[in-house]
């Protein structure tokens, strides 16, 4: 159990500024996951945290210690690599009593003959190898100890590789996308195991993964990492609901969050397509934005307007353009028709509502006010001001979960 | 979502179909196994004429009595291994060649595991350094022999100024019995450290530097503890090629003896192939000197079978 703080952390690979002041806490015990697209710097942040790479500025601090110029062992940390990095040409439980080895024995006491020869060796020895079978049984791979890792399946190897990090009860867990080389079933399987294990031995881990299921489902807190930046921070709720940035909103929820063009005046929140007010904003200036909404949060109705119950706002007019059924669920994918027109949008209905709309109908869908995000011209989320009247009537959209309901109902006579 | 695309797998059939039913004709296997034919019958050819024919021909002639030049040759049936077992001169020339290899074969592999392992963790001037670790390998050995006869000239040649000038005495390197074997064993590790290490080289860029970093933080992070947990144990099966690669290299010993010893001093450098050229092509003795080079081969072919089981066993494949 480890406090990790990470201060301002630069590197760069010749040119190319890899991170650019990363600052992050991690409190002990916590399970925090690193989430980004592909290239954005994770692993580099991983490997920096752990000793294996050096890095131009800012300082890692474990326990309040500045550890900077130690060498990974030093750290006390364990890292579960991407391809498992296991020892060939060793056993399974010559691999995981490698950290052991190499911790408790010294140079000479690790020579093959002394075991008979000291006494302390033996014991040390024996140690060793009681610490191997018990770390084997927690991830259930005691019947292998004799293997070599040619001899395991993808996802027996994954266990070796977590059991040997295990094994030496280190002070931090570095996980690098540690499940991407197994197949979706044992994925789900392996992910709650992990949780599972970190939670009894409290161990502070840190996850790096592309994977937006994988992240919010295993870790406490979630640092989203855009282009060697941190750009938000906190549970999945939270980035989820309440997206500090435009990029964050886009990588976290699936399908993405759909965004519309929009521009503040003198307070106001107006969507371009329609012209209408949709929210208002405490934000200062006034300029373009970009109004985010995800998809659960849009009501569909068929044809144009008419019918949809409390729509005397605008709704916008939508032309179906592909649909996705997902058993539970469904997708259909609209596309604007009216100012705007060709901006895509994905609205979550629900699956019986598929079979009542066909690609190429005319369509309109209305936003429910409470859900909208609006993000400013530097993708940061601009605060909205609660408003529960419209000043202009019709201006806001007047909907809410009810009307979503409503409209599901007139669907069903269409 | 994949309601809608047809699957491509299953569209490739369907098309594959339609193609094999527009062909009638000659079914798959049968032009496969043309077309397999095709590719390993000049291998054939060319493997019969360049080493199973003169093979036989070798093995023929060492029960012969036939001499070069003479127009009559007669079965001498076991005459020619009788003499073989017989002569003092083969024994010798065997025990040098083994002695030559025993040297060469080892140090020769060390040294270019160690230059491998300094050059590629070396920053600076790889390429230079590798480019000049090979040099002896491309250069031809009988020219860079002259250099050698030169360098150790036991007057003139600057080895020995340099050990008179450390206050030691000269040395006759090539013409002295005791030193002209390791003297020229030291001249071919010169000359194979580059080409061992190149192929060490070959070996190390297929580790993954990820074991590495396990290997740090496990705990293995001095360069030695480095080398046995990780580098060692991954290159085996490069070393077993590399060892038996010098193994047969040292055995065929043969430019180096002819350019600067002939040989001598009393026999001293006397080793497999230079007798058997001696007894072929100055003796005219060629169906003796057949039945050396086919002990010899034999050898050979056992020494690596033998060594490649040995070694083999106590390596790792991926
Ligand atoms: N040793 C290196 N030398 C030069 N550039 C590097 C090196 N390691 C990484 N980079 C660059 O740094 C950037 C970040 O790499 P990193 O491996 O941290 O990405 P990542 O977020 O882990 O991506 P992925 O999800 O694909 O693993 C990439 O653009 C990569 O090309
Ligand atoms: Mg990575």
């Amino acid at each position: 159990m480890a406090h990790i703080e990470i201060l301002n952390l630069e590197k760069s690979f010749g040119d190319t500024r890899v991170l650019r002041g990363i600052d992050l806490s991690i409190a002990p015990g916590e399970f925090v996951a690193i989430l980004g697209p592909s290239g954005c710097g994770k692993s580099t942040l991983l490997r920096i945290v752990a000793g294996l790479e050096t890095h131009d500025d800012g300082h890692v601090l474990m326990d309040g210690q500045v550890v900077d110029a130690m060498a990974p062992k030093q750290r006390d940390v364990a890292v579960v690599f991407q391809s498992y990095a296991l020892y060939p040409h060793m056993t399974v439980a010559q691999n995981l009593s490698l950290p052991l080895v190499m911790r408790d024995l010294t140079r000479v006491e690790r020579l093959p003959f002394v075991r008979h020869v000291s006494g302390r060796v033996k014991h040390v020895r024996k140690a060793i190898r009681e610490s191997v079978e018990r770390a084997a049984a927690q991830v259930e791979i005691a019947s292998l100890l004799d293997r070599k890792p040619r001899q395991l399946s993808g996802g027996q190897r994954q266990r070796v590789a977590l059991a040997r990090a295990l094994i030496r009860q280190p002070k931090l867990f570095l996980l690098d996308e540690p499940l991407s080389n197994l197949d979706a079933t044992l994925r789900a399987s392996t992910r709650a195991e992990i949780v599972q294990l970190q939670r009894k031995l409290g161990t502070t881990a840190i996850y790096v993964t592309h994977d937006q299921t994988e992240a919010m489902t295993m870790a406490d807190r979630i640092a989203i990492m855009i282009e060697g930046q941190i750009v938000q921070i906190g549970t999945a709720r939270e980035i989820y609901h309440r997206p500090s940035d435009v990029r964050a909103a886009l990588f976290i929820g699936s399908p993405k969050m759909n965004l519309f063009e929009g521009v503040v005046e003198r307070g106001c929140v107006r969507l371009t397509a329609t012209g209408s007010i949709v929210a208002r904003t405490a934000a200062a200036h006034d300029g373009p934005v970009q109004i985010g909404i995800r998809p659960e949060h849009i009501a569909l109705a068929a044809g144009r307007d008419e019918g949809v119950p409390g729509a005397t706002m605008d709704a916008l007019p939508v032309v179906v353009t592909h649909q996705e059924f997902l058993g539970s669920e469904a997708l259909t994918h609209v596309s604007l028709t009216g100012a705007q027109a060709g901006t895509e949008a994905v609205v979550r209905v629900d699956s019986e509502a598929i079979d009542r709309l066909d690609v190429g109908q005319q369509a309109a869908v209305r936003f429910h006010p409470d859900k909208l995000h609006v993000f400013g011209d530097d993708g940061k989320r601009l605060a909205l001001v609660p408003s529960q009247e419209p000043s202009e009537p019709g201006d806001a959209i007047p909907l809410n979960l009810q009307a979503s309901d409503d409209s599901a109902t007139q669907l069903a006579g269409v | 979502m994949t309601a809608l695309h047809s699957s491509p797998a299953s569209d490739m059939q369907v098309r594959h179909r339609a193609f094999a039913a527009g062909r009638p004709k000659a079914p798959p296997h049968l032009s496969n196994a043309l077309i397999g034919c095709g590719f390993v019958v000049p291998f054939v050819i060319a493997f019969s004429i360049f080493v199973l024919a003169p093979t036989a021909i070798v093995v023929v002639m060492s029960f012969t009595d036939w001499k070069l030049g003479e127009a009559t040759v007669s079965f001498a049936g076991l005459a020619n291994y009788e003499q073989l077992v017989s002569d003092r001169v083969p024994r010798i020339s065997a025990t040098n060649t083994i002695l030559y290899a025993l040297m060469v074969t080892p140090i020769s592999v060390m040294l270019g595991l160690w230059l491998a392992v300094l050059v590629e963790s070396s920053r600076l001037g790889r390429a230079f350094f590798r480019s000049a670790c090979f040099l002896p390998v491309v250069s031809t050995t009988v020219a860079m022999a002259i250099v050698w006869e030169f360098l150790l000239h036991p007057t003139l040649g600057p080895v020995n100024s340099a050990l008179l000038l450390a206050g030691l005495p000269a040395q006759r390197f090539l013409s002295d019995a005791a030193l002209v074997l390791p003297t020229l064993a030291g001249i071919a590790i010169w000359e194979n450290a580059g080409y061992t290490m190149v192929l060490f080289m070959a070996g190390l860029k297929s580790i993954s530097s990820e074991l590495y970093d396990a290997a740090a933080v496990d705990g293995a992070d001095r360069p030695w503890e480095r080398f046995w947990t990780v580098t060692l144990p991954l290159l085996g099966p490069t070393l077993v090629f590399v060892v038996i690669i010098m193994l047969l290299r040292s055995f065929r010993v043969f430019e180096t003896v002819a350019a600067l010893t002939g040989g001598g001093p009393r026999r001293a450098s006397e080793v497999l192939l230079f007798t058997i050229y001696q007894e072929g092509f100055l003796f005219f003795q060629v169906g003796y000197a057949s039945a050396i080079t086919v002990v010899f081969v034999l050898f050979l072919l056992v020494l690596t079978l033998v060594s490649y089981r040995l070694m083999d066993r106590s390596v790792h494949y991926q």
